[in-house]
C-alpha cells in the first residue's frame, strides 16, 4: 500500500467517491473527497442538505445500501491494536467488527435509532455482546454506569425503560450511551441535536464535548449549524455539492474564510450578538448531483465566477498552513 | 406605534386529554399581549410551550377556551358571517413545512387563485395578476402551472408566503417559516419577508424556536414557557440583558457562530427538561429548573410586571409581592 497514516492520525480518507444509481440517473453524491482525522480531535463536516456529508461518513463503514455504490478511494483507519486497515477493502467480517465497536455512530433521529421493542439496557447489552464475549448480566451493570455518564437521572430504573418512555433528549442520551459502550476510537455524530430543543441541544453538546475528552476519542460531527461548529469543533471541512471546498482550523475558518461559498454561508446566519442590517443570501439553489456543472460546482452561484471556473475544476491547495481551499481565486495559473 | 392592531386578553386554550375525564393540556394559559401596526412580534420557546397554539388561536384556527382576541378593536371570537370573512381576509398564516401546507394536487395557479375566489376578488386578467405577484416574491412565471412537487423547498415556501399575502392582509402569523429550509435558502426567505413587510405595511407575528432568527426579524419578543409568557419587550434589550432566569438560560443555549466569543462567554447550561403541560408545577412553572427559586415561587404564580415602560417580566425576582 502506497499510502500510510501519519503520526497521530486515526483516519485518512483519499479520493472517496460514492454514486447512487437511480432511475433518474447517476447521482454523484460524493465526488473524490479527501480528509483526515487526528487522535482526540473534533472535526466538523459542514454543508447543506444533500451535499453528501452523511453519505461520506456512512461510506466509512460501508453502510451504503443499494442503489448506492462506493466507486473509488481508500479510508485508512488505525485500529485499537494499532493495525492500519483500509476500511473500504477489508473483508465484511472485519468491517462488522469495527462498526459499532471501534467506529460508532450517533444518528440524527434518536427515535428511529432505537428499536421500540427493546429496552435501553438491551440496546447496550446487544452492542457489547456482539463484539466481545461477556455475560449479559455484567454488561447490564456497565450499562447503568454508562447511563449515569450521559446524565440520565435514576439510571437503575431507566435501563429497563423502552424508548417511548423517554423524552427526545433522554433518547438521544441513551443512543450516545449505546455508542460509547465499546469505548470507540472514533465517534461519528450525524446532526445529533437537530431534532432537539435549544436548551436540550446545549446539554447534549456539552455532554459530547466532555465524553470526547474523557474517552480520548476522535469525533466527527456532521452539522449544518455554524453555531454548533464554532462551539465545539477544532477543525472544519466545508462541503458543497459532494465536494470538500475548504478545510481549516475552526478559528481560521470563521475569521479568514477563503472560499466564496464559506464566506457567503457565514454571512447568511444571523449572529444574535450582533446588530445586522441585512443578511447575505446566496442566490440560486444547490445544483443537482445527477449532472453537476463541470468546473467548479459553485460557479453558478458564485459572485466571483470567471471563465476558468466554468471550464475547469479547481484543485485543493494550501493557502496558509493547515488552511486549504479549492477555488480558482487562490490558484495561480 | 399608537393603537394596537391586535390585542389578546387573558387567552386560555385548553385541550382535553383523550381517555381522561378531567385532565387538560393547558397549551395557552392566561396570555395577554399587544401587537402594534407594522411591527414584528417574535414568539420564542421550546417545543410544547404553546407558541404554535397561540398563533393558530389568534387566527381562530383553534377555539379559545376563554379570553378575548381584539383585532382593530373588535372581539373576533364573537364575529360571524361577513365580519368574520373580513377578519380572515385580514389575518393570514404561513406554516412551517411548505411540503405539507401546499395541496399536492393543485397547481401553483390554483393554489393562489383559491383565496381570491373565496373572497370574491374581481380582476380583469387573473393570469397576468398572478404572474406579477409571483415576480414580487422572486418566482418566475414558468412555475405558474406546475405542481408543488416540481418546486424546491425554498420555492414552495415562496408560494405559501404569496398565498398568504395575495389578499393584502394586515396581519400574518409566520409559524417557523424557515425551519424546514437550508441556511442559504433561509436567508433568502427572511429577506423576502422583510421586503414584503416594508412594501405592504404588514404586521408579523413570527414564531420560531430559532432565537437567532427571531432576534433578526423582530422588534419585540415574547418568551413563552409552558403556556405562559414569562418575558416580553424590546428585542435588543431582551438579548442584551434578559431578566427572567428562563430567558437567560434559553439565550445562553444558542450556539454563537463565532468561535472566540462562543468559547469565552459565560454559559448557563440548562438543567432538566420542561415538565408536562398537563400537570404544570404549582407557583411559577419554571421553579423546578430555576437556579434562583425562593419559597414564594413554589406556591404563588408571579404576575407579568412592567419593569420599565413596555417591558414586562413574570418573575418574583422583579415583582413586588
Amino acid at each position: 500500500m502506497a499510502e500510510s497514516l501519519q503520526d497521530g492520525q486515526v483516519l485518512k480518507v483519499r479520493d472517496l467517491e460514492v454514486k447512487f444509481y437511480t432511475y433518474a440517473g447517476v447521482v454523484n453524491a460524493v465526488s473524490r473527497i479527501s480528509f483526515e482525522v487526528y487522535e482526540g480531535e473534533v472535526v466538523a463536516l459542514v454543508g447543506e442538505t444533500g451535499c453528501g456529508k452523511t453519505v461520506t461518513t456512512r461510506a466509512l463503514t460501508r453502510l451504503i445500501e443499494h442503489p448506492g455504490r462506493i466507486e473509488n478511494g481508500s479510508a485508512l483507519f488505525k485500529r485499537r491494536n494499532n493495525e492500519v486497515v483500509d476500511l473500504l477493502k477489508v473483508p465484511e467480517e472485519v468491517i462488522r467488527d469495527i462498526r459499532g465497536n471501534e467506529i460508532a455512530y450517533v444518528f440524527q433521529d434518536p427515535t428511529s435509532a432505537l428499536d421500540p421493542l427493546y429496552t435501553v439496557g438491551t440496546h447496550i447489552v446487544e452492542t457489547v455482546t456482539n463484539h466481545r464475549k461477556v455475560k449479559a448480566k455484567e454488561v447490564l451493570r456497565d450499562a447503568i454506569r454508562l447511563l449515569k455518564e450521559v446524565v440520565i437521572p435514576s439510571p437503575e430504573l431507566r435501563v429497563k425503560n423502552y424508548p417511548h418512555e423517554l423524552s427526545g433528549g433522554m433518547r438521544q442520551r441513551a443512543v450516545i450511551a449505546t455508542s460509547l459502550s465499546n469505548s470507540p476510537k472514533l465517534l461519528i455524530a450525524d446532526e445529533p441535536t437537530t431534532n432537539l430543543d435549544v436548551t436540550i441541544q446545549a446539554q447534549i453538546l456539552e455532554l459530547l464535548k466532555n465524553l470526547q475528552a474523557k474517552y480520548k476519542m476522535s469525533l466527527i460531527l456532521i452539522t449544518h449549524n455554524l453555531g454548533i461548529v464554532a462551539e465545539i469543533s477544532d477543525r472544519v471541512y466545508i462541503m458543497y455539492a459532494g465536494k470538500i471546498v475548504e478545510e481549516a482550523l475552526t478559528t481560521d475558518l470563521y475569521y479568514k474564510p477563503l472560499h466564496p461559498y464559506t464566506q457567503l454561508l457565514l454571512r447568511s446566519v444571523p449572529n444574535p450578538l450582533k446588530r445586522i442590517e441585512k443578511l447575505e443570501s446566496i442566490p440560486g439553489v444547490v445544483p443537482s448531483l445527477i449532472n453537476p456543472p463541470p468546473g467548479c460546482r459553485f460557479y453558478p452561484r458564485c459572485p466571483y465566477a470567471t471563465d476558468v471556473c466554468r471550464r475547469e475544476e479547481p484543485s485543493m491547495i494550501e493557502v496558509e498552513p493547515r488552511h486549504r481551499v479549492a477555488c480558482w481565486l487562490y490558484l495561480k495559473r | 406605534m399608537s393603537s394596537p392592531l391586535l390585542e389578546v386578553l387573558d387567552l386560555k386554550v385548553y385541550f382535553r386529554v383523550r381517555g381522561s375525564l378531567f385532565a387538560k393540556v393547558k397549551a395557552v394559559d392566561n396570555v395577554s399581549l399587544k401587537v402594534f401596526k407594522g411591527e414584528t412580534l417574535g414568539i420564542v420557546g421550546e417545543s410544547g410551550c404553546g407558541k404554535t397554539t397561540l398563533g393558530k388561536t389568534i387566527l381562530l384556527l383553534n377555539k379559545p377556551t376563554s379570553g378575548k382576541i381584539l383585532f382593530e378593536g373588535l372581539d373576533v371570537v364573537k364575529l360571524k358571517g361577513r365580519k368574520l370573512l373580513e377578519f380572515r381576509r385580514n389575518a393570514q398564516m404561513v406554516f412551517q413545512d411548505p411540503h405539507t401546507s401546499l395541496n399536492p394536487r393543485m397547481t401553483i395557479a390554483e393554489t393562489l387563485l383559491e383565496p381570491l375566489r373565496e373572497h370574491k376578488v374581481q380582476l380583469n386578467d387573473y393570469e397576468e395578476y398572478l404572474i406579477k405577484e409571483m415576480e414580487s416574491v422572486g418566482l418566475g412565471s414558468e412555475h405558474l402551472y406546475r405542481y408543488p412537487h416540481e418546486l424546491s423547498g425554498g420555492q414552495k415556501q415562496r408560494v405559501a408566503i404569496l398565498r398568504a399575502i395575495i389578499l393584502r392582509p394586515k396581519l400574518i402569523v409566520l409559524d417557523e417559516p424557515t425551519s424546514a429550509l437550508d441556511v442559504s435558502v433561509q436567508a433568502q426567505i427572511l429577506e423576502l419577508l422583510r421586503d414584503l413587510q416594508r412594501n405592504h405595511n404588514l404586521t408579523y407575528i413570527f414564531i420560531s424556536h430559532d432565537i437567532s432568527v427571531v432576534k433578526y426579524m423582530s422588534n419585540r419578543i415574547a418568551v413563552m414557557y409552558l403556556g405562559k409568557i414569562v418575558e416580553i419587550g424590546n428585542s435588543q434589550k431582551l438579548y442584551e440583558k434578559p431578566l427572567h432566569p428562563y430567558s437567560v438560560m434559553l439565550l445562553s443555549s444558542i450556539p454563537i457562530p463565532d468561535p472566540l466569543v462562543s468559547r469565552s462567554r459565560k454559559k448557563v447550561i440548562p438543567q432538566g427538561e420542561p415538565p408536562s403541560p398537563i400537570n404544570p408545577p404549582p407557583g411559577c412553572r419554571f421553579h423546578p429548573r430555576c437556579p434562583y427559586t425562593m419559597d414564594i415561587c413554589k406556591t404563588k404564580e408571579p404576575p407579568l410586571t412592567e419593569v420599565e415602560p413596555g417591558y414586562y417580566v413574570a418573575c418574583w425576582l422583579y415583582a413586588h409581592g
